[in-house]
């Protein structure tokens, strides 16, 4: 298996007034392709921060990542979101959808933003309705969603244009024990069925356990792998 | 309560562009509501001081009339009457300066004592010698004609009166009040009583009596006493209420109608920043009750802060008020108040009453989304279900398409009382109905530029019409363009089509120069014909103000006119046969009518009217009408023959002159011939420079109402453009994390802001042509009636307006949201 991703010598710090606070410190770490890896550490331990590194939402103040072999601290504004729309689905807590758009709408999103146009992207938009099982959603806003359905649009979204990697911060932080197994059985079927690298941050050992390796994170540097 | 309120205060303080625009809102509504209402009072306040100026502290003026056994009055009777403080004769006359054998200057002679003059306080002595005891050859000039003829106290005048040649020493000069408030035309010196009247044998007789009561407030029951004494003179108040009510009609009320409109505006600005205000604040204030304040408290200190607004607002705009009245009286200031200064009148009531509006405007604008927020849980603000609510609300369509209608059928419709009550009411529903078909225009426009803007724009395109579908920011700012936009649109179409419709009226007439003197007739008006580049001269008969047998009606213009030379000189359209219509007006009592006094006069052709002549009512039949501003429309025609014998005027009131030189010069040689005729001279081009003039300075301030609505406006659309940005950090935040580069993100919101300006200009275009086409129904009653010039390049511009605004607006926000921090946006948790 290739690397996925590859974090070397990662250090992210932030200044709050005249202090400066080191949230990571000389990480290093190496996902493969098609690894499902869940983030593991307390509150505060600087796991969500790794998450939107590697998803270049953040820029680190040392070190480097490396997507599909691409350096990523170096790539300009525009480089950095031509990777997020292609090789990089997220999704979050909060689901993050805008409001104002349906169910078709929030998961063309990615299709629109990289110039393309959305007739062609039909037939990928069906499947991923069918594996998302939000067929008879489609027109539906946000708001008459249920949490679960929310989440499973995010995930619907992360994948319309197809990225290898896809980043979850606490994907089902926001939802009760259920509905959040369920989300964590369709992201390992995805995993499994389409081979997607998925990488997730949670607090849930339960959740923790769907993926096949955990990195534990403590006061900024990887702990266990 | 005091942690609250501390918490308020720094919102404000950290708010800083907002307060601003809040208080700038209530400050301009408030200071435009106070000058429009105290116009009013100014201008017959500068009336009344340039009335007493002339008349001084009389009351009652007593004069010869037609009637009158004699053309002098004698002052006894009034003297003797119990209750009178003064009664000061004035023996008036004419006369000539000869300021040399070539040049001669026609004056108004007033004989009066000197002690008369002073109790009546019509002289300001600036210089004398000798003046007192005021006998013999001594005169007081006006200071505006000692400075325009070089004269000083002690100089000698050679004045020629009745035939003879006298020299007066000028023994004073006053100040330019009243008898020398001096125009150009009429020059006023004084005399001594004694000295004019023996040249007239009129010893104790005088031409008017001025007289001034021990106690006012018997004004009524002293007129009547004093018209029984001088049963067959005039007795008039000096001053009347209604003369005042005359000079100041119609101002008020265009400035009052703008002020509703820039009102509409603050209110809907304000209402939407409040908005906004209160939902920041409500998480904190929800926190605050649930740690024991109670929902009353809370309340008071949101609706304290609001009259605080109010308070400042007021306060300021009342300052501003004043400067803007200052501003308004100086520029619409009539040429007849030049001598009294500028000088602005309002009332204490005034004050209250704008800064009463101002604390209405904050208090009722904050009270709805006060009461709207505190019944909204915590959790659908900070979930944001405030932006969900969405604009799509189908009964603002389902309530402005019939208020539409009703707008546009109704006011046309309207008899004249109920034009001011029921039809502006209705102007400012149509622009509400404009702002309330808003949402729906939008979502159709939307969807047609949706598949365009793919094609000019790419997919940004698409997701900026996505985006305008729900964003209130964006619904606000094209709700203040369309208001901004019509009311501008509507003020330069209003103003231009005035201005155009003028100077047709000017078109009409087939002459240079028009020309009044005393005592002429034919033979005058032969020797005007036989003056140096004279190529012909028209004599007409004028009467002014005439009552009609329809209620309160008065005719504002009556020519007398010779119908065989009329079309040679003032051409008018007929409907049919021109000159056979004309030549109808000698075969019996025939009238021709302007088709808005057949309006206002509610007859119609073939019609019989009253009109009030020399003895009685004397009926003419209506044979035909024609459009005409002369007069503000109030305009009728009538044959000479029967002017003639109605009115038994023989002498012509005006005439009108073709020039085959220079109008000027030829105006010039005129008014030298016929100095001894007190001419009154003036050129047709020097008349329609004049009339343009004094239209364009009122329709300057009502163009600067609209640019106060549209700044406004402008700083409210700033504001809901911050607002937006604040409110969609989030998304945009989203936007980026999906991988929306910051070049897209940029491009995306100058869409955005470009079709809010698409839509804004061009629902203010149609807001505009709505009230362009209202516009004529109030104007008829204002004014009269004047037909609207529709441009297409205005309409143009408007559209180009509301997208510049719009695009630069949205600079600030766009750079902004470059500098975004995604996960500082994204992560709220």
């Amino acid at each position: 298996m290739t690397e996925a991703i590859k974090a070397v010598d990662l250090c992210k710090s932030y200044r709050m007034g005249k202090i400066n606070i080191d949230v990571l410190k000389n990480i290093n770490l190496t996902i493969k392709e098609g690894e499902f890896v869940s983030i593991m550490g307390p509150s505060g331990s600087g796991k969500s921060t790794l998450l939107y590194l590697i998803g270049a939402l953040e820029r680190a103040t040392s070190g480097s990542i490396s997507i599909k072999g691409k350096e990523i601290c170096k790539m300009n504004d525009n480089e950095q979101s031509i990777m997020r729309r292609r090789d990089i689905g997220f999704v979050f807590q909060f689901y993050n959808l805008i409001p104002n758009l349906n169910v078709e709408e929030n998961i063309m999103l990615p299709v629109l933003l990289d110039g393309k146009s959305t007739k062609l992207y039909r037939n990928r938009l069906e499947e991923i309705l069918d594996i998302t099982g939000l067929g008879d959603r489609r027109r539906h806003t946000p708001a008459e969603l249920s949490g679960g359905q929310q989440q499973r649009v995010a995930i619907a979204r992360a994948l319309i244009n197809e990225p290898d990697i896809i980043l979850a911060d606490e994907p089902i932080g926001n939802l009760d024990s259920k509905t959040g197994m369920d989300i964590m059985e369709l992201l390992k079927s995805i995993n499994e069925k389409k081979g997607k690298t998925i990488v997730q941050v949670t607090h849930s050992k339960e959740a923790a356990d769907y993926g096949s390796r955990i990195i534990n994170v403590r006061d900024g540097m990887v702990c266990e792998q | 309560m005091r942690i609250i309120l501390k918490f308020v205060l720094k919102n404000i303080k950290s708010n800083k562009f907002r307060t601003f625009l809040i208080i700038f809102s209530i400050c301009v509504s408030t200071a435009l509501f106070f000058a429009s209402m105290a116009i009013s009072s100014t201008m017959e306040n500068l009336y009344l001081e340039r009335l007493k100026m002339y008349y001084g502290s009389s009351e009652i003026i007593i004069h010869p009339g037609a009637d009158s056994p004699s053309r002098f009055v004698d002052s006894h009777k009034a003297e003797n009457t119990p209750g009178i403080e003064y009664a000061a004769g004035i023996l008036q006359t004419g006369g000539y300066y000869n300021i040399d054998d070539k040049e001669i200057v026609p004056l108004i002679i007033k004989a009066v004592k000197f002690e008369d003059l002073q109790k009546m306080g019509v002289l300001a002595i600036t210089g004398e010698s000798n003046i007192e005891p005021f006998l013999g050859n001594k005169i007081i000039i006006g200071k505006t004609t000692a400075d325009k003829y070089g004269l000083s106290v002690g100089d000698i005048m050679d004045v020629e009166i009745a035939n003879s040649r006298m020299k007066f020493r000028i023994s004073g000069i006053s100040e330019p009040i009243g008898f020398f408030y001096d125009n150009a035309s009429n020059i006023t010196v004084v005399a001594p009583i004694n000295t004019i009247s023996t040249i007239y044998d009129a010893k104790g007789r005088f031409t008017e009596l001025y007289v001034k009561l021990k106690d006012s407030s018997r004004l009524n029951e002293m007129m009547d006493v004093l018209a029984e004494e001088y049963n067959r003179y005039i007795v008039r108040e000096t001053i009347t209420e209604a003369e005042l009510k005359n000079a100041s009609s119609g101002i008020s009320t265009p400035f009052i109608l703008m002020t509703g409109i820039v009102l509409f505006m603050s209110i809907f600005i304000m209402y939407t920043s409040y908005k906004v205000i209160i939902a920041e604040r409500l998480p904190i204030i929800g926190t605050f009750r649930s740690i024991g304040a109670t929902r009353r408290s809370t309340n008071f200190v949101l609706l304290f802060e609001s009259t605080g607004y109010g308070v400042i607002g007021g306060f300021l705009g009342c300052i501003l008020g004043i400067g803007i009245l200052m501003a308004m009286t100086k520029t619409i200031m009539p040429t007849w108040a030049a001598g009294v200064g500028l000088k602005i009148s309002y009332t204490p009531l005034q004050f209250v009453a704008a800064f009463v509006l101002a604390l209405i405007l904050s208090i009722v604008s904050s009270i709805f989304p006060i009461r709207k927020a505190v019944k909204t849980s915590v959790k659908d603000i900070i979930f944001l279900s405030s932006v969900k609510s969405g604009i799509n609300k189908r009964w603002k369509t389902i309530v402005a398409i019939p208020l539409i209608i009703i707008s546009i059928l109704v006011p046309p419709q309207l008899p004249r009382r109920l034009i001011l009550p029921v039809g502006f009411p209705l102007m400012v529903l149509s622009t509400l109905a404009i702002v309330l078909l808003i949402p729906f225009i939008t979502a159709i426009l939307l969807r047609l530029l949706e598949g365009l803007y793919s094609k000019i724009f790419g997919n940004e395109g698409i997701l900026a019409a996505k985006n305008l579908r729900h964003n209130k920011s964006i619904a606000n700012n094209i709700a203040l363009l369309t208001i901004g936009i019509s009311s501008i649109l509507m003020i330069n179409t209003v103003s231009s089509s005035v201005l155009k419709e003028v100077t047709s009226f000017y078109k009409n007439l087939d002459f240079d120069i028009f020309m009044e003197l005393d005592r002429a007739d034919k033979n005058l008006l032969n020797m005007i014909k036989a003056t140096d580049g004279v190529e012909g001269a028209y004599g007409i008969f004028q009467k002014y103000g005439t009552k009609t047998n329809r209620g309160n009606a008065r005719i504002n213009l009556i020519h007398g006119i010779d119908v065989n030379k009329f079309s040679d000189f003032i051409h008018i359209d007929l409907e049919n046969d021109k000159e056979n219509t004309l030549m109808q007006l000698e075969e019996g009592r025939n009238i021709l009518l302007s088709e808005s006094l057949m309006e206002q006069l509610m007859v119609k052709k073939g019609d019989t009217i009253g009109i009030e002549m020399a003895d009685g009512m004397k009926n003419y039949r209506i044979i035909g009408s024609f459009y005409s501003l002369m007069y503000n429309g109030s305009y009728a025609i009538i044959s000479d023959k029967y002017y003639k014998l109605d009115t038994g005027q023989s002498y012509y009131s005006e005439i009108y002159i073709k020039t085959s030189k220079d109008p000027e010069k030829v105006a010039i040689e005129l008014k030298e011939r016929f100095a001894r005729r007190f001419p009154w001279i003036m050129t047709v081009k020097e008349s329609e420079r004049r009339d343009s003039q004094s239209n364009k300075m009122l329709l300057d301030i009502m163009t600067g109402f609209s640019v106060a609505a549209m700044v406004i406006g402008v700083f409210g659309v700033l504001n809901n453009y911050t607002i937006s940005f604040i409110e969609r950090k989030r998304f945009l935040a989203m936007y980026r994390s999906m991988g929306m580069s910051k070049a897209q993100m940029i491009k995306m919101i100058f869409i955005e802001a470009f079709t809010g300006g698409i839509i804004g200009g061009t629902m203010g275009a149609l807001g505009g042509i709505i009230l362009i086409y209202l516009v004529p129904s109030i104007l008829k009653y204002l004014v009269t009636d004047i037909p609207m010039h529709y441009s297409i390049s205005m309409i143009g511009a408007s559209i180009v307006t509301g997208i510049v605004i719009s695009v630069i607006a949205s600079i600030s926000p766009a750079l902004k949201s470059s500098k975004l921090s995604i996960i500082e946006n994204i992560k709220y948790e």
